[in-house]
């Protein structure tokens, strides 16, 4: 199982300070409720348009508090290079935005989970008002302001219709393979029963 | 729902009860894969992530990976049969409520049988371990296996503010060979343990 945690980065303090977007950093002695926000995004979403890779998909996940715990989980799908950079920027859709908090690209090549702390006011925000923020993934020929793929976050992600999960039939297969042998057995039984009932009225004339 | 929540918190030994997880350190650091496991602060914080394996009674432990939808409203669940799919979403592992809906592939023209082939054969009081992306275990106990008409999922698959569950999804009942594709999903419940 990997993971990885990064705490206390002083780029993204600095970052924040410089954007005033710093509040009170005391940590709540009781633990806030985490809230879960996505990302499904893609290359064709990133600003300017065009600037995307070509096929390329985003899909994250966020669970955060107010405390300023971030975990997350992202993976890209459909990009030509590493990745070298990941972000959570401000900006709604169609808008490019400054960066509020640097992701670990090693983790995000890997799929693995990982941790951030943030500001507490920025995670409030961000939990507040979702739809104001985005991930954007780089790599070296799709740097900033553009991005390999790009999503905006949400509390409400699109929830499926459809769940298919079977393309070959041999699980079916194996099913009915079962219900054939026993229908062929009953067949055999009820024969044979009938050829004994023949055989004793024979007898018994 | 509170008491099994309560005698989850409760719950001592080796195994990470329902409920609870290891809380993340107070001093930054930066761990990397098959390293130590991470050091035990003095806040007792369960945190929330997605699941990262699942393992089912007896078998080997599959990847679960991210899945969102696609724009026809399919659960983007991995090609790999090998790989398993968490709708992003349903309730992570940590959740104290609502559903996590894992789903797998029964099997592929390709490949064929699926990790989740195996979820056919699962009943009541089956053991399920899912390690969250923390390397957290959970550990759930099948309730029910339901077969249902792939237009007609339950609400409760969605849910992420009612009862905490596991849902395992697959497809089953009569497969139209021209299609390729199976007429229901069968799903497995599971409650933590």
């Amino acid at each position: 199982m990997r993971f990885r945690r990064l705490l206390g980065s002083a780029a993204v303090l600095t970052a924040l300070s410089a954007a005033g977007l710093l509040g009170s950093t005391s940590i709540a002695s009781a633990q806030s409720d985490w809230v879960t926000l996505s990302v499904s995004g893609s290359g064709e979403e990133e600003v300017p348009a065009g600037s995307g890779e070509d096929g390329a998909r985003v899909t994250g996940s966020f669970q955060l508090n107010t405390d300023g715990e971030l975990n997350y989980t992202i993976t890209v799908t459909g990009n030509s290079e590493t990745i070298t950079a990941g972000h959570i920027h401000r900006g709604a859709k169609g808008e490019n935005g400054d960066v509020v908090v640097e992701l670990d690209a090693d983790a995000i090549n890997d799929g693995d989970s990982a941790t951030v702390e943030i500001a507490p006011d920025l995670a409030e925000r961000i939990i507040n008002n979702p739809g104001n923020w985005y991930l954007n993934i780089h790599s070296e020929s799709f740097e900033p302001p553009s991005g390999v793929a790009r999503g905006q976050l949400t509390g409400d992600p699109d929830t499926p219709r459809v769940i298919n999960t079977g393309t070959g039939g041999q699980a079916a297969q194996n099913g009915w393979v079962g219900i054939a042998v026993t229908a062929a057995g009953a067949l055999v039984f009820f024969a044979s029963a009938g050829a004994l009932i023949r055989s004793r009225r024979r007898a018994g004339r | 729902m509170v008491l099994v929540a309560a005698v989850a918190l409760t719950a001592c030994g080796s195994l990470t009860p329902a409920g609870s997880a290891p809380p993340l350190p107070d001093t930054p650091v930066v761990v990397e894969s098959g390293a130590a496991d991470p050091p035990a602060p003095a806040t007792g914080k369960v945190s929330q992530v997605p699941p990262a394996t699942v393992e089912l009674d007896g078998a080997s432990s599959a990847q679960v990976a991210l899945a969102d939808v696609t724009d026809d409203g399919f659960l983007a669940v991995p090609e790999d049969i090998s790989k398993l799919g968490w709708w992003i979403g349903s309730a992570p592992m940590g959740s104290p409520r609502g559903t996590t809906l894992i789903a797998g592939h029964v099997d592929s023209a390709a490949a064929g049988l699926g990790v989740f082939a195996k979820l056919k054969a699962m009943g009541e009081g089956d053991r399920i371990t899912v390690v969250d992306g923390l390397g957290n275990p959970w550990r759930f106990e099948v309730t029910d296996s339901v077969q249902v008409t792939k237009s007609q999922l339950p609400a409760e698959l969605f849910d992420t503010s009612g009862e905490r569950r596991l849902a395992l999804v697959t497809c089953g009942g009569p497969f139209d060979a021209e299609l390729r594709s199976y007429e229901d999903n069968l799903i497995v419940w599971a409650e933590p343990v």
